[in-house]
């Protein structure tokens, strides 16, 4: 038996009735019991919610309410609920019953109750609470670990997937290198070399005959054209799908302004550098720059440039400072069509093409790479409708940056 | 002025090949090396007045190869790759290459990187190029004579280096000469202020102005310059 002393709490409103109660619970032996008596529910839940009650001997006929009703308010306010036996009269035997079904241990007969059998429910019914509650707490434990298990295998199964995504996206990405050197190495060097070839061979006819055989000369510049405009369209692929994306660290570099456009000029097919008018107002030589990309961005604006104005006509790079803020300014002129107020919200966009080009195809990536390219260089890039007609692409370079 | 000998180290034979009997129509005497290994254990490796490098090499790799070049010597470096990519740019320029010309390039476009930074090296090589502070008059005088009025800031930024006489002027010490306070030099005032002093003196010579940036330490004329 225990020694410790039960915390008894007796909802009875009948003074007789508690203090038959108190008595038989008195001459009990072997027990200690505490007894709280209150004579009304509401005062019995808030007694209760107070903590500590281990047993609650609960009279199911209450003035505030009668029969199952008291059980289930009780029930309801009072979480988690001790011990509970429900006391019932000889007529409401059957409520008390019903009683055990809400949650209830036991129920006893007012009248027909003896210390002897009084102590016997009390026991049974903590017994059964304490087994009720075991088991409960087993079938939480259970649900938890069902729970638990479930959450493991989940996200077992997750993470092997990520880890398939992410292997197949390495492999797919060694597979992009890949794709990318080859197409750098075996496919656009060697066409850069044929085009060598045929330029010398070009030259090499104009200066061995007086007279140009126009009859080989034209097939030879045509071809060269056809494979300047697959490398100029491969370079910029490479260029958007390599330099652009991998990472932003600036390079800097003093660059000389004269060589820089050197190289520029003689990325345009020879048969249209003339039309190209170099208007340097500048007599700044060294400028900060990132040449390799600007030598990209350049080319793309001429190749434009050239492609959407008429046959001939010419097609200006002027260059020229800036004080405030201290840059150079790139200006790209021509006089096309101009860009359509439609088409120029997205003309700086992956994949924009104009409709009025001579060059048949291309993939959009000419402006894209423009404004790739001034992003770096922390610059601007804007395009504005040349008078009387045709655009000027105006891209600023800040410089006295640092190096 | 292209220089008179030059050696190619690339392994795109097709390329080299192309390129030397292109440079040698223009009367450069071109020595081709399929890789670094049969560069680096020829005679006179060094002796060549000019590099033309690709990064991709069998054996020793290209950036390291720049390295040992430049360590021999001041001779023009030009890199000529497909290597794509801003940390291949700032390696290559680190080691030591004056110019890095990405693939695809025509060969006309090698000669004029060529002929641009064997020029560089020349002008920094000859001693004739005196630069002269003239303080009376708050003026340089290029080595070809001309005459260059110079800003309160630009005297101070020359002065700094005539004193430095040829090492590198930190940028403390150049801030300081401008009056800024060196711990908020966020603001660009000193990349600016030599930015200005290189472009008038360039607006008034020919001369190539051999100032030179130190990434994060600061600058430095790398050419003989007097007071007077």
């Amino acid at each position: 038996m225990t020694t410790l002393t039960l915390q008894v709490l007796l909802i009875e409103d009948n003074p007789a009735d508690a203090s038959m109660i108190t008595d038989l619970l008195a001459q009990a032996r072997g027990w200690e019991f505490a007894l709280t008596w209150v004579s009304d529910l509401s005062t019995g839940i808030d007694r209760l919610r107070g903590g500590g009650i281990d047993l609650v001997l609960l009279d199911l006929g209450l003035p505030e309410s009668t029969g199952l009703a008291t059980v289930q308010r009780l029930v309801a306010q009072v979480v988690p609920l001790p011990t509970l036996i429900v006391l019932s009269g000889v007529t409401d035997e059957e409520i008390a019953i019903r009683a055990l079904q809400l949650g209830a241990q036991d129920y006893l007969v007012k009248g027909q109750v003896g210390s002897a059998l009084l102590l016997r429910a009390i026991r049974y019914a903590i017994g059964r609470r304490q087994a009720e509650e075991a088991v409960t707490r087993e079938l939480m434990r259970t649900r938890e670990l069902a729970t638990e298990k479930a959450v493991r295998v989940k996200a077992e199964s997750v993470s092997e997937e990520l880890r398939r995504l992410l292997e197949e996206r390495d492999q797919m990405l060694a597979e992009r290198e890949d794709m990318l050197r080859l197409l750098a190495h075996e496919v656009r060097q060697p066409l850069n070399n044929a085009s060598a070839a045929l330029e010398s061979a070009s030259l090499a006819i104009a200066n061995t005959t007086d007279h140009p055989e126009t009859g080989v000369r034209t097939p030879l510049a045509r071809a060269q054209h056809v494979l300047d405009h697959v490398i100029g369209t491969l370079n910029n692929a490479l260029a958007a799908a390599t330099l652009l994306t991998t990472g932003t660290a600036d390079v800097m570099a003093d660059t000389d302004l004269h060589t820089l456009v050197g190289l520029v000029v003689r990325d345009i097919a020879v048969e249209d550098r003339p039309r190209v008018v170099m208007d340097s107002l500048t007599g700044t030589r060294t400028v900060q720059l990132q040449p390799v990309l600007m030598r990209l961005a350049l080319t793309n604006l001429l190749f434009n440039a050239l492609a959407y104005s008429p046959p001939g006509s010419p097609v200006r790079l002027r260059i020229y400072d800036s004080e405030e803020p201290l840059a150079m300014v790139f200006e790209v002129v021509d006089t096309g069509d101009g860009i359509s107020a439609e088409l120029l919200p997205r003309v700086f966009d992956k994949g924009t093409r104009g409709t009025n080009t001579r060059a048949t195809t291309g993939a959009g990536l000419g402006l894209y790479i423009v404004r790739k390219v001034v992003d770096a260089h922390r610059g601007t890039v804007e395009i504005v409708p040349n008078t009387p007609r045709g655009s000027i692409v105006r891209m600023s370079i800040p410089q006295g940056v640092e190096v | 002025m292209l220089p008179s000998t030059l050696a190619v180290i690339d392994d795109d034979r097709e390329f080299a090949e192309y390129l030397s009997k292109f440079l040698e129509q223009r009367g450069v005497r071109v020595h081709v090396f399929p890789d670094s290994d049969e560069f680096l254990t020829a005679r006179d490796a060094y002796a060549f007045d000019f590099y033309v490098v690709d990064l991709m090499l069998p054996g020793v790799d290209g950036v390291d190869l720049i390295r040992l070049i430049r360590r021999k010597g001041p001779a023009g470096i030009v890199v000529v790759s497909g290597r794509v990519g801003a940390d291949v740019f700032e390696s290559v320029l680190r080691a030591g290459a004056d110019m890095y010309l990405m693939k695809p390039v025509r060969f006309e476009q090698v000669a004029l990187a060529i002929e641009a930074v064997h020029r560089r090296v020349e002008a920094g090589r000859s001693h004739a190029s005196v630069w002269r502070l003239d303080r009376a008059a708050h003026k340089v005088v290029a080595p070809d004579g001309a005459r260059i009025d110079l800003s309160d800031n630009d005297l101070a930024l020359v002065e700094c280096f005539v004193a430095a006489d040829g090492a590198t002027v930190t940028r403390a010490t150049l801030c300081e000469r401008l009056g800024r306070d060196p711990s908020t030099e966020a603001d660009n005032f000193l990349h600016a202020a030599i930015y200005r002093l290189r472009r008038r003196i360039e607006r008034s010579t020919a001369s190539t102005v051999p100032l030179h940036s130190e990434p994060k330490v600061g600058y430095t004329f790398r050419g003989k310059l007097l007071a007077v």
